[in-house]
């Protein structure tokens, strides 16, 4: 699940509520759907911290190293299958739904 | 004007550093040739049509956790894009040091390729998968 941000003036709604241009949400979208939704400029990946876990660089970080990026669904599902990455425990600001 | 001479390019597949395990890279950058020759003309005339990019590397098989096929098996099950970028070396990015940067699929990986006592070179060749094409970033 990756957190976006609303770029366009549009409301977006989702299963749990609705949401801005300038607010923030949390969904899983397929590897599509992201795709379609940041092409259009609708949608940004708000940039998650990871923990390299493997032998190999990555994204600039040594192994054990932290860093932040805004990855795909797709790049990070691959990243992870691969054992390179792992999300870093970072608390991300309250949804709407968790408010 | 140095001719200059590959030793240290820089290889980046989905964010993963793996320059320490290639030893031989291509970039193709190409347009197709449309044919718009006419009744009357004396020699052949061309148009550019669509872009199409491909790049291609040669790595040192490595199955550590981390290494080459950690990273390259999900990327030949996956059908999305992801980034793929080279550099003439590791250094930042400048006028002299440009990259090559391309959203790509994985198309081609040979898991396997030598025979006994040879070191196994294995191909990953990337296909263009956006619009953007191949760019050459500077910074």
């Amino acid at each position: 699940m990756n957190r976006y941000r609303i770029l366009l003036p549009l409301e977006v709604h989702t299963e749990d509520a609705s949401y801005k241009q300038g607010e923030e949400f949390e969904k899983e979208f397929s590897p599509e759907d992201e795709a379609t939704n940041l092409a259009s400029g609708l949608l940004e990946i708000v940039p998650q911290t990871y923990k390299v876990i493997g032998g190999s660089v990555v994204h600039g970080a040594s192994p054990g190293e932290t860093f932040e990026a805004a990855l795909t669904v797709g790049a990070e599902a691959a990243l992870v299958a691969g054992g390179h990455i792992e999300r870093a425990t970072k608390k991300a600001p309250k949804t709407k739904k968790e408010e | 004007m140095a001719i200059f001479a590959l030793t240290d390019a820089l290889i980046i597949v989905n964010g993963v550093t793996l320059s320490d395990h290639g030893n031989n890279v291509s970039i193709e950058d190409s347009r197709d040739a449309l044919d718009i020759t006419a009744f009357g003309a004396t020699s052949k005339a061309v148009a550019k049509g669509l872009g199409d990019a491909k790049i291609t590397v040669k790595f040192l098989q490595d199955f550590a956790a981390g290494k080459v096929h950690a990273t390259l098996a999900p990327l030949i099950a996956s059908t999305t894009g992801i980034v793929v970028e080279v550099r003439p070396t590791s250094a930042g990015r400048s006028p002299t040091n440009p990259a090559a940067l391309m959203t790509g699929l994985l198309m081609t990986y040979n898991m396997l390729d030598g025979g006994v006592g040879e070191v196994t070179e294995i191909n990953a060749e990337f296909v263009n998968s956006a619009q953007a094409g191949m760019t050459y970033p500077t910074a």
